[in-house]
């Protein structure tokens, strides 16, 4: 078995053995999940020592034979497989994925109540890390949706079972909102590889050519084929089918509501799972499916996607800056973000393509970092709403210092992860499309307004009513160091030196869009 | 060696951001003033050697596309003189504040910040590339915002910092466009090929070409330097910048970072030289700045505020000289005003300092015997603004009013003229509210007293300089700094450029030199009758009968106020729309959704009881059906 695959077994294996435990012995489910948490990531850093040479490509793979479907196409066998694998596409996705996870079982596993539900807790969590790294690490369609399930599945009991009052119906949404949006992307996706087979089009061209169905995604994304095999009807409609399950999954305006419900009542290291990886999965499928096998198709509906982009921007900015508290802005100032990814994935631009990675990583670091911090806010004062905090930078320096960095980050200030995504994803959106570019300049603008109001709100200023609960809490505690040190080190690292990201994402882009510019 | 320049108060930074906490007083300062004095040793060294303008030291930063990006030092006669400065200016006032800030309970972090500056400001003035020099120019204006609101506690700090920051990143925007398109249009962040591509005939995008994208990337490009040195009408925020500690308003909102956005345009003169539109605009938008402010600076009562309005207009006076082509005499101005302004400054902040932090000029009064060394390091300071012969501020003042008249911007000249008479004024009536006469409020007088040698050696340095700097540029010693500044022409700094191009020379007038120091002798005059020692009631009498015009002055132009009412509200009232929007509207049509399946649904009716692993399964279920649907279909045909 390859390291990859191993990055999925040891969470599988450990949310495993969790289930047979008694619910007494939530201390051997907690230390299971840490131990296989530090496991994932020590591979994680071996996958990319021991690739970094040679960058192109697949990774670590590795492939059982898992079941085959007979005589299922012209005559011949579909196998599936259990198949893992990273590319330059992937590897730092996955790699982040690795990396929330093991912090979020950290911030799990050091919550002060973390005995509560402490079988469930670790077990979903467990799982959910297997899923959700599976569905980076899948080279095989039905390893692919078998992850993307169990991510949902896990997902949804997270947030079921550690969320406070309403937010308990919220999880029932996230449930409705992702499961509808995995039968679009699987569906999308199918029908795409069966489409590159000929399923749509002339089959005995096909078959000439030498397509077969194939649920192998490295064979799938080499396979070229022209307009009588896969007609560009058939394209289209498979590509909207797609953005449709990307749009519910990744919680893109309009089909965004389960997001802000879920994070209003969810713990913050779900949150922080949540939001910095669990929504970027269809990000990661819009790049991998979308524009790796239907790059025309990013062209031909661009200016839809760069429309739905600039919507984005602008209404989860506006959106953010309407928000009372922490959970709201951070959730829509995530919203925001993802639309740049949009409209850097419209332009069809290797600068925007790699720009669209970037944000991928940005985002999740951020929106980790921000959701941890401001739990901590919350955790603290009893609150994370505006008119209530104030004054905080006198009696928790250290909280609100890095409260300040994660808030200069998401607003995309320079040396951290949060400028060179959004200059990338610019650099790409002006050349296709300069004009819906200026508009989304108005980003870079209100995004600055409503971080900074919050944190005038937050830290700044005289006490706030809800500052009197604080005297004597403790500044950032031992345990809540490692979330927030490792985050904002990756958010500066990603800032000071991107060519530890470009050295993997400069090759993806300019593979992606074999037919872009 | 040229590293070495910004990486000493790196070094520094690293530093008191590690263990800062932990050292006393001296140590902090100490750290951080020895390492920018050896970046002002550096610097010096390069400015007397400079070796070969434009040449580039860097390193691979990121590869877009096929774009590499590098991440160096850039050396040139510009740059040199911009490091030289900006080292002197720091070091000074790094000093300074040692007793300035002394007893602060955020000591160390003062000094973090200001140390993060230098760093910063020393890179945005020896950047390799546009995008590095954005990076610095966006990390200079996070330094401003925290030392903004290094008194977080205050509510109007917190409010200032903020402010500083949105309105600069307005502005910012602009820059961030210019460079993403020159980029587009060129392949590079070179400056070299930035300049290279704007003079080939192919220069365009497909959807603007030739002067057209040349007039818009300058434009966009100058509205970064709209922000960054507080020109109209983004201008608000440096006003309000002044409830930073005055050391910070000294430095960063007086000498170096609001006069990077000068630097820009001098920085990127060969673009704006190939724009008659970008030149004019830059000259209008600059005299505009000018008198509008020195209006403003006449009737302000905070002894600081008078002082900002007095750094913007000041800046105006520097934008109108580049737009006007006269390139070395924008940035022989941006060098007087840095070490007078900063002066100013520190004297003001003396003057605080010894008031127990009060900067009403209307309660102080008879300060001239009190404070002898701020009192005469202030006059020297204000005589060189009002541009008095043979003060540094009349050399560069002077040679901008002879290049907007020979240049043949009449009305230009006549704004900078009345712009010149307002500045006397104002800074001859602060001279005589603050020190002639006698104590307004005796209780302050009695306290009053000046600070120890930190704070008075960094006054005295200055205001040698504010005296003499200027006469490095006189027309007896042949004007060394333009001879010096044009060095740059023609070479790969700024590529493709000829002397004439960046710089026209113009030869002194002793007619108008004459003229420009009677207007400020009129002002000064002007000051001195209304607030000197015999002037009883005559300034409330002249406001008065002012009427309108002084509350118009005193109220800044109502533009804070026309900005709160149109773009601040419109901004809020669409975020209530979009959480309105979003809580209600769109939340329920999602409710009705859910409830509307639920009353159809038989399947979903059953995941009601609560058995929640169902859900996973049906999901599951689903996508197998479906796929099972896909391989028939494909199996059949």
């Amino acid at each position: 078995m390859g390291l990859v695959a191993w990055s999925v077994a040891i969470p599988l294996l450990a949310g495993l053995v969790t289930i047979f435990l008694p619910s007494r012995a939530c201390g051997v489910a907690r230390a299971l999940s840490l131990v296989s948490s530090l496991l994932t990531v020590v591979l994680a850093i071996c996958v990319w020592v021991l690739s970094a040479a040679q960058p192109a490509g697949f990774h670590a793979q590795s492939s059982l034979p898992w079941f085959t479907l007979p005589n299922l196409w012209q005559g011949t066998d579909l196998a599936v497989h259990l198949s893992f694998g990273v590319d330059a596409l992937s590897l730092p996705i996955w790699s982040l994925a690795i990396l929330i996870s093991a912090v979020a079982a950290w911030a799990a596993a050091t919550a002060d109540d973390w005995r509560e539900r402490g079988k469930l807790r670790f077990l979903w969590l467990d799982l959910g890390s297997a899923g959700v790294i599976g569905v980076f690490a899948a080279t095989d369609l039905f390893t692919l949706l078998v992850a993307v399930e169990l991510t949902l599945v896990s997902a949804f009991f997270l947030v079921h079972l550690f969320s406070r009052g309403a937010a308990r119906g919220a999880a029932l949404q996230l449930l409705i909102y992702r499961g509808l949006a995995s039968v679009f992307l699987i569906t999308a996706i199918v029908g795409m590889a069966y489409g590159l087979a000929g399923g749509f089009g002339d089959a005995t061209v096909a078959a000439q050519s030498g397509a077969v169905l194939t649920f192998d995604i490295p064979k799938l994304l080499s396979q070229h084929v022209d307009a009588s095999v896969f007609p560009a009807v058939a394209r289209s409609w498979l590509f909207l089918l797609l953005l449709l399950g990307v749009f519910m999954e990744e919680a893109l305006v309009p089909l965004h509501s389960w997001y802000p419900a879920v994070t209003a009542g969810a713990e913050r290291w779900v949150n922080l799972w949540l939001g910095g990886i669990v929504t970027k999965t269809g990000a990661y499928l819009l790049l991998r499916f979308g524009a790796g096998l239907l790059p025309d198709q990013v062209q031909h509906w661009g200016a839809l996607l760069g429309w739905l982009g600039v919507i984005n921007i602008l209404y989860g900015a506006f959106a953010a800056w309407g928000a009372s508290g922490w959970r709201r802005l951070v959730t829509f100032s995530s919203i925001s973000h993802m639309g740049l990814f949009l409209l850097g994935v419209a332009s069809a631009t290797t600068a925007g393509a790699q720009g669209a990675m970037f944000l991928i990583i940005s985002s999740g670091l951020l929106t980790a970092l921000l959701f941890f911090l401001a739990g901590g806010v919350e955790a603290r004062v009893g609150t994370e709403r505006f008119d209530k905090l104030g004054g905080l930078s006198s009696s928790l320096p250290l909280l609100s210092g890095f409260l300040l960095t994660g808030a200069l980050g998401a607003l995309g200030l320079p040396l951290t992860s949060g400028f060179i995504s959004e200059i990338q994803a610019f650099m790409g959106s002006f050349r296709t499309y300069p004009g819906l570019s200026f508009v989304a300049l108005l980003g870079l603008i209100l995004s600055a307004v409503y971080l900074l109001y919050a944190m005038e709100r937050t830290t700044f200023g005289r006490p706030g009513p809800a500052l009197e609960a604080t005297q004597g809490a403790a500044d950032l505690t031992g345990a809540e160091w490692v979330p927030v040190l490792i985050l904002t080190a990756m958010v500066l690292l990603v800032g000071v030196w991107p060519s530890v990201l470009g050295h993997w994402f400069n090759p993806a882009a300019g593979a992606l869009l074999r037919i872009g510019g | 060696m040229v590293w070495w320049i910004p990486g000493f108060p790196l070094i520094a930074f690293a530093i008191t951001l590690l263990v800062g906490r932990r050292l006393a007083e001296p140590v902090v300062a100490g750290i951080a003033v020895m390492a920018t004095l050896i970046s002002f040793v550096l610097s010096t060294i390069l400015l007397l050697h400079p070796g070969t303008p434009g040449a580039v030291t860097q390193l691979d930063w990121l590869t877009v596309g096929q774009t590499h990006i590098g991440f160096g030092m850039q050396t040139s006669h510009l740059n040199a003189l911009m490091a030289f400065v900006v080292s002197l200016v720091s070091t000074l006032v790094l000093l300074y504040s040692r007793g300035y800030m002394a007893g602060d309970e955020r000591f160390s972090v003062y000094y973090q910040y200001l140390n993060l500056f230098v760093f910063s400001m020393l890179g945005l003035v020896l950047s390799a590339n546009l995008l590095e020099l954005y990076i610095f120019w966006e990390m200079v204006g996070l330094c401003s915002y925290l030392l903004v609101g290094f008194w977080f506690f205050k509510p109007e700090a917190a409010l200032a910092a903020k402010k500083s920051f949105i309105v600069t990143r307005i502005g910012d925007t602009g820059l961030f466009a210019g460079i993403v398109l020159l980029w587009l249009a060129s392949g590079s962040f070179n400056f070299d090929a930035v300049f290279q591509a704007a003079q080939s005939p192919g220069f365009g995008l497909g959807w603007l070409s030739g002067s057209g994208l040349i007039t818009l990337v300058a434009i966009l490009v100058f509205l970064g330097a709209v922000g960054k040195s507080a020109q109209f009408p983004l201008h608000v925020w440096l006003p309000d910048a002044m409830e930073g500690p005055t050391p910070v308003s000294a430095l960063i909102h007086a000498a170096t970072m609001v006069a990077a956005g000068v630097y820009l345009v001098a920085r990127m003169f060969p673009l704006f030289a190939l724009s008659h539109a970008a030149l004019t605009t830059v000259a209008w938008i600059g005299g505009v700045t000018a008198l509008l402010a020195a209006l403003i600076a006449l009737t302000q009562r905070d002894i600081k505020r008078v002082i900002a309005y007095s750094t913007v207009s000041q800046l105006g006076y520097m934008m109108m000289a580049l737009g006007a082509g006269a390139y070395a005499y924008g940035v022989f101005h941006l060098f007087t005003h840095a070490f007078f302004k900063a002066l100013l400054f520190l004297t003001a902040g003396s003057v605080i300092h010894a008031l127990g932090g009060e900067q009403d000029l209307f309660k102080m009064g008879g300060l001239a015997g009190k404070l002898p060394i701020t009192r005469w390091t202030f006059l020297a300071a204000a005589l060189a603004l009002a541009g008095i012969f043979p003060l540094s501020g009349f050399w560069s003042k002077d040679a901008i009013l002879t290049a907007l008249l020979a240049g043949g911007h009449g009305i230009l000249y006549a704004v900078g003229l009345i712009t010149a008479f307002c500045t006397a004024f104002y800074i001859f009536r602060l001279y005589f509210l603050a020190f002639a006469g006698t104590p307004r409020d005796e209780a302050l007088y009695a306290h009053a007293h000046e600070g120890g040698w930190v704070m008075t050696v960094p006054q005295v340095v200055l205001g040698v300089l504010a005296v003499m700097a200027g006469w490095w540029n006189t027309p007896i010693g042949g004007h060394p700094i333009e001879r010096y500044l044009l060095g740059d022409a023609g070479t790969s700094f700024f590529a493709g450029t000829s002397a004439g191009d960046i710089g026209h020379v113009y030869p002194e007038n002793v007619l108008w030199m004459v003229i420009s120091l009677v207007v400020a002798l009129a002002g000064i005059g002007l000051a001195a009758w209304m607030y000197g020692a015999r002037a009883d009631q005559r300034a409330a009498a002249a406001a008065s009968a002012a009427g309108p015009l002084y509350r118009v002055s005193l109220r800044k132009f109502y533009l804070d106020e026309i900005y709160e009412s149109s773009v601040v509200r419109a901004g809020k009232w669409l975020a209530r729309i979009a959480d309105g929007l979003d809580r209600f509207v769109i939340q329920s049509i999602v409710y009705l959704a859910s409830r509307m399946t639920y009353a159809a649904g038989w399947g979903l009716r059953l995941l009601q009881t609560g058995q929640v692993q169902t859900y996973g399964v049906v999901a599951a279920l689903g996508l197998f059906v479906l796929i099972a649907i896909a391989m028939l279909r494909g199996g059949v045909m």
